[in-house]
């Protein structure tokens, strides 16, 4: 019996059916796998002009590029006289070895590879009555264009970015990375959506457990359909119940490749415009993109400054409410005075006062998201000037509320990673509640609690609080926060147990 | 498991918030807020308070009194005589009677939740309660780190609870109400036991460290104090002062003279209130008891001036 009265029920089996098409390789049953499907196209062909020798081409509109169908393969399947006047075995080995003009040409033998085929854009020929096919990649390009990175943006640095198509990305990794020790693996995800996935690393360099493990993980994904982000990263994560990105992503290359280059593994899915890295600690979504194209130490008090921000955003309401409600005596008394004068007619408690805002702010970013941009910026404006100056000439709120409340906001937005933003924006809210009901006391159990929550979360056996906390009980040497010359930085991080430490000379 | 882990700590947090374990907040419009507060009597304690105000918005300072035979209790009695409670944690500056119960007041700052030990104290000639009560529009206006004399509680307790002396800025009603520098009251763990006037407040200030800046008058013209160093060894008080002449004429002499007739001053009474002996002491460790108590009235004084001309 449940909570509520409610008796759960098992989960129904969900057994993987193999093969997933029964029969055979023909364009009957080819048929039937595709009946009532608009863009299925079936076309008998004489071979070489002879009547009696005919086959089937089969493809999906839409997903193949008609003039590659129709010039390098209908044709000389049409023209080439040599290839009627041999029987029906000869002609298929010759078509199978070249006459055909083709980049990649496979033998298919069963139902379920010959669908997938299809599927990915391949033109299919048949002969009937054989229970095979020739598969021709013929498959349509249409894709987005490499474009600029839309959150990554960089003064000094490429100007490329990830696009949906996983070769074009794959191929923007090898343009980056030319190493031929890059490894890229492929495992197919989602029994709907039969997404691509692959993992790429440097072999000699990428620590091979890591490897083997991620490996592991997208194999044991087993779920309908790859989409969205979550669709990959909640599965592979070491712990779901947690709020911080354990994963970091990025849509610029170089920053992939860097990251490979460290020693990391990378994870690229069809369909997203996202190149994943793993494993990842904190320190990795404080950095931005332009870090290593920036003077170092410039690179480095402009980390120091996210560092410091993180805390504003994290703990300044909260304080803000303990100082107010618990501790006055730390408000120095002009500024206690007109706290107080600016309170004396607002109805709501300073720690409502505060938590609404705190809502009417994440109201706002996400009304302004779901908007088209010009809607969006009204939106903003609107919320943020008009609504805001006057519920505070309303006396709803203090003027010094909104400034708390904006100033943590907008310290959040200087988080390079909005994974990392949206975990803080949840603890603020926790912290808040800490400090405006226990004082400097609940923030003490909140930073207790919360430096505990952050001291068990792993990343691929990599402690997520590297380098200030131990891995398996070893200290790892790091710097999350200032950036070293890079002339100086001559090792890899040793958390990430590479093969080969050493990255100059 | 981590989620009972999580709810076991919530469940724990208002268990305790529950029982009352933890400190209940309170809204800071609420309460009203102290800057000065000013302590009379012995065996009858009054004090009086005055509520901290922003000069900027013309608000007008509020006086309240209390009175028991305890400070707390005269505190408790203080806040009866307000709607909001009057918070003593944002509170300034403390003005003691001139035969106001030092040791007292002292005692209830360490123990109070609410007043601090950089609370600034003053000695007032006279009754501390009604001299505070008529500056008080111009006393809530200021901040007490505004006065170079400010000692805070901090700085004068370890000297007094060594049972030795030390001195805090004296004040007195002026001419229009208002609370005016009045010397240096020399206190120890009995109460104020005597002041430093004229010439040895002159001096007082010079051992203090807080002489520069002062304007000197000699006959034929007047000197600006810029440094004034000062040591003690061997039996010997050493003082370099340098001056820069502001007005006519100035003898490095005459400065010399000013140095050692006001430092003789503020040595004579025998209250050492600085520390002397101790430094005396601590620069000859072999021959500490010698110097350790040495009379401070005893000192030679020397000194050495420096003139500059503008």
């Amino acid at each position: 019996m449940g909570f509520f009265g409610h008796t759960p029920r098992p989960d129904p089996p969900h057994p993987r059916k193999e093969p997933r098409l029964e029969g055979g390789l023909t364009p009957e049953n080819l048929a039937r796998v595709f009946e009532n499907c608009v863009d299925y196209n079936r076309r008998s062909v004489c071979v070489g002009g002879n009547e009696a020798l005919r086959a089937e081409l089969v493809f999906i509109a839409g997903m193949v590029r008609m003039e590659r169908v129709s010039d390098y393969v209908l044709r000389p399947l049409a023209q080439d006289r040599e290839l009627g006047k041999s029987g029906e075995s000869v002609a298929w080995e010759k078509m199978r070895s070249g006459a055909l003009y083709n980049l990649s040409v496979s033998e298919r033998t069963t139902l379920d590879q010959a669908v997938m085929d299809l599927i990915g854009g391949n033109c299919l020929l048949l002969f009937p009555g054989r229970e095979r096919a020739l598969s021709f990649n013929t498959g349509t390009e249409e894709k987005r264009s490499i474009g600029d990175p839309e959150n990554e943006i960089s003064v000094k640095g490429p100007r490329d970015s990830f696009v949906e198509n996983l070769r074009t990305n794959t191929s923007l990794t090898r343009r980056h990375l030319k190493a031929p020790e890059l490894r890229i693996e492929e495992q197919i995800v989602g029994r709907q959506t039969l997404t691509p996935v692959d993992i790429l690393w440097v072999e000699g360099i990428a620590d091979p457990q890591t490897v083997k493990e991620l490996k592991r993980r997208v194999e044991c994904i087993d779920i309908d359909a790859l989409l969205a982000t979550g669709n990959l990263e909640e599965y592979i994560i070491d712990e779901m119940d947690t709020a911080f990105p354990l994963l970091q992503y990025t849509e610029r290359p170089d920053r992939f490749c860097y990251g490979l280059c460290q020693g990391r593994v990378g994870i690229l899915v069809e369909g997203i415009p996202l190149g994943y890295l793993a494993p990842a600690v904190i320190g990795d979504f404080l950095r931005a993109p332009q870090d290593r194209s920036e003077n170092w130490l410039v690179a480095s008090s402009l980390t120091a400054l996210r560092w410091l921000c993180l805390l504003v955003t994290l703990y300044l309401p909260g304080i803000y409410m303990a100082m107010v409600d618990f501790h006055p005596e730390m408000i120095p008394t002009r500024l206690a005075l007109s706290i107080m004068a600016a309170r004396r007619d607002v109805p709501f408690s300073a720690l409502f006062e505060t938590l609404l805002l705190l809502v009417a702010f994440e109201v706002l970013q996400e009304a302004g998201l779901r908007l088209p941009q010009s809607i969006g910026q009204t939106v903003s404006i609107l919320g943020g000037l008009v609504v805001g100056s006057a519920a505070v000439e309303a006396r709803l709120i203090s003027p010094a509320v909104l400034v708390v409340v904006a100033i943590a906001g907008i310290a959040g937005y200087t988080m390079p990673s909005q994974d990392l933003a949206a975990a803080l924006r949840i603890w603020r809210f926790f912290l808040t509640l800490l400090g405006g009901t226990m004082g400097l006391f609940g923030m003490t159990v909140g930073t207790a609690l919360l430096v505990g929550h952050l001291a068990g979360l792993e990343s691929f056996e990599v402690a997520y609080l590297t380098p200030f906390a131990a891995n398996a009980g070893e200290r790892v040497e790091g710097h999350a926060v200032f950036r070293q010359p890079l002339q100086t930085d001559k090792l890899r991080p040793g958390y990430l147990n590479t093969g080969n430490r050493r990255k100059q000379r | 498991m981590k989620g009972a882990k999580w709810m076991a700590a919530v469940a724990l947090l208002l268990a305790a918030r529950g029982v009352g374990m933890l400190p209940r907040g309170r809204e800071i419009e609420e309460r009203k807020l102290i800057s000065v507060l000013a302590v009379d009597g012995k065996d009858t304690i009054t004090v009086t308070a005055v509520t901290g105000v922003r000069v900027s918005e013309d608000e007008a300072a509020e006086v309240l009194n209390g009175e028991g035979s305890s400070l707390a209790q005269a505190c408790r009695e203080l806040r009866k005589g307000s709607a909001r409670r009057a918070y003593l944690g944002q509170t300034e500056q403390i003005l003691i009677g001139e035969e106001g119960e030092l040791g007292k007041t002292l005692d209830f700052i360490l123990t109070d939740r609410e007043l601090r030990m950089d609370t600034l104290l003053y000695i007032v000639r006279g009754d501390a309660g009604k001299a505070l009560e008529d500056s008080a529009e111009m006393v809530a206006g200021e901040t007490g780190g505004q006065d170079p004399r400010g000692r805070t509680v901090g700085e004068l307790l370890p000297r007094l609870i060594e049972g030795e002396y030390t001195f805090a800025p004296a004040l007195a009603p002026g001419e229009n109400g208002a609370l005016e520098p009045a010397g240096w009251a020399v206190l120890s763990s009995e109460g104020v036991v005597g002041c430093f006037e004229a010439d040895a407040a002159l001096g007082a200030t010079l051992l203090a460290g807080v002489g520069e800046g002062q304007v000197v008058s000699f006959p034929h013209g007047a000197a600006e104090l810029t440094a004034a160093k000062i040591w003690a060894v061997d039996g010997t008080l050493r003082c370099a002062l340098t001056a820069r002449v502001a007005e006519g004429e100035v003898q490095r002499e005459e400065l010399e003279d000013w140095g050692k007739r006001v430092l003789r001053a503020a040595l004579t009474p025998g209250w050492d209130c600085w520390g002397l002996d101790r430094q005396l002491g601590a620069l000859r460790p072999g021959d500490w008891e010698t110097w350790r108590k040495y009379p401070v009235e005893k000192l030679t004084v020397k000194v050495t001036g420096k003139l500059v001309n503008p």
